[in-house]
């Protein structure tokens, strides 16, 4: 028998060969556009029994020859190209961009306020989630969240149309005041996507008529 | 065919092989190195690079080197961060925290900025790095025809400040580097490269640095782009900014 043949002998550790191609990196198994359709995170083999029980094999009571790791895949809710890459990008990290938001505009506003939450956004399906996940972000930091949102007349709305950014959210919140729109006790937190090129969003306060961005 | 972890790097921060000096003369030149973004640099971007961009914005370049980046990697990092910014309109300084610095596409003497300044640290470390020793035991026993595997993991961290040091944007960005050692591999990636697989999927030839350096550059792009934006919004909110240090007289009044 030739002497290679001999290699024959060596057990082939099956479960390593598959954790080989179950790799989700782009290659013969998987194409580049797939693996770019996934968000993944390398875990130590421990954590990944902690956070993903029974997915992951347990530990021999020996300890294992070779260390090994664990990779955690998510799926992305939508394929790349569903969604405007814009809307992908923030509703992809929306929990976190209004967390964030909302952390600073708890920390900057007076204290027993109650919070109205709009959104400007030029989707107005996206625009409505980005109003709520703000709303639950002020929520869980113990604000008081109201579900109305400041109506203006008209003839504002007109007026307003026609004014750059810079000038459009003070002179909103001034008008919301005067008309009653919003009391003393309460203020408007305004989310807004100030540029169609930006991925994340910006933070404005109307309190007592004055506005002033805080993130 | 190795790829390197920062644009315009050489072999520096490539993947270290363990050993294995038989298989590597068995399958020299069969190395299949793949880029796997994991978490960020392959977000969305909503920017299209464009020549006016970044026109009048002045950023301060800072690479720091650590364990994926050596000063020459840090360098050269830098000075593919400066023409990725310059050739979209922004004034570009960089330097490394050894004191190396340059200035962009100004050149010559420094005239003081008169649009925002922003500064842009960047830095990277290495998660892990893993050769797999069965499949190296695999690639000896079928001659070479399953890989060897060996993988990088790296996080890129990315914070833009203004000149005060307000931290206006920070990201971290994960991704690995794995290389598959071995001509079947090699081969076979090779042919599906060059019969099935759109172009955005092949995987051979400068494949992983090219998928590497773009997402590198529209990422880092995106993240200064929004930076800039929150340093305009604020400004509307704090009133005047206050006179610059580089402008004593106007400081003194």
């Amino acid at each position: 028998m030739p002497p290679f043949l001999y290699l024959l002998l060596i057990p082939i550790p099956f479960p390593e060969v598959a954790a080989i191609a179950d790799d989700p990196s782009p290659g013969i198994l998987r194409t580049n556009t797939e693996a770019r359709g996934v968000d993944c995170e390398a875990l130590s083999a421990e954590a990944a029994r902690a956070l993903h029980p029974g997915q992951v094999e347990e530990a021999q009571p020996r300890g294992a020859f070779i260390e090994s790791q664990a990779m955690t895949c998510r799926h992305r809710f939508f394929k790349n190209g569903e969604r405007s890459p814009r809307d992908e990008a923030i509703l992809s990290r929306l929990s976190a961009i209004t967390a964030q938001l909302a952390s600073t505009v708890a920390a900057t506003a007076p204290p027993k306020l109650t919070w109205q939450v709009e959104s400007y956004y030029p989707d107005s399906a996206v625009a409505s989630k980005i109003a709520f996940a703000a709303k639950v972000a002020l929520v869980s930091r113990g604000q008081t969240v109201s579900d109305r949102v400041p109506v203006l007349a008209a003839g504002d709305l007109l007026v307003l149309g026609q004014q750059p950014p810079s000038k459009a959210y003070p002179l909103a919140c001034a008008r919301a005041f005067a008309e009653g729109a919003l009391r003393d006790d309460e203020a408007l937190m305004g989310v807004a996507l100030i540029d169609s090129r930006e991925t994340t969003l910006h933070a404005g306060i109307c309190h007592r008529g004055s506005w002033r961005w805080v993130e | 065919m190795t790829c390197s972890i920062a644009p315009g790097m050489g072999r520096t921060g490539s993947v270290h092989l363990a050993g294995a000096a038989l298989a590597l003369l068995l399958s020299s030149g069969c190395t299949t190195a793949v880029y796997h973004p994991l978490t960020g640099f392959h977000r969305p971007v909503a920017l299209e690079p464009r020549a006016d961009t970044f026109k009048g914005l002045t950023l301060e370049i800072t690479c720091l080197p650590g364990d994926v980046l050596e000063r020459a990697d840090a360098e050269r990092l830098c000075r593919h961060a400066r023409r990725l910014f310059a050739d979209q309109g922004a004034t570009v300084e960089t330097k490394t925290r050894l004191g190396a610095s340059a200035m962009g596409d100004a050149g010559g003497a420094k005239a003081p900025p008169t649009g925002p300044v922003l500064k842009l640290d960047l830095s990277g470390r290495t998660t892990r790095v893993e050769a797999n020793a069965v499949s190296w035991v695999l690639f000896i026993y079928t001659l070479t025809l399953v890989p060897a595997v060996s993988e990088q993991t790296f996080v890129q961290e990315v914070v833009v400040r203004d000149d005060a040091g307000f931290l206006l944007a920070s990201d971290t960005w994960a991704g690995r580097i794995v290389e598959y050692v071995g001509a079947g591999y090699w081969t076979a990636n090779f042919a599906l490269d060059h019969t099935v697989r759109a172009p955005e999927d092949v995987v051979t030839g400068d494949a992983c640095e090219k998928n590497f350096s773009r997402d590198f550059d529209r990422q880092l792009t995106q993240i200064v782009f929004n930076a800039r934006a929150r340093w305009a919004l604020l400004q509307e909110s704090s009133g005047p900014p206050p006179p610059r240090p580089s402008d004593p007289a106007k400081a003194v009044n």
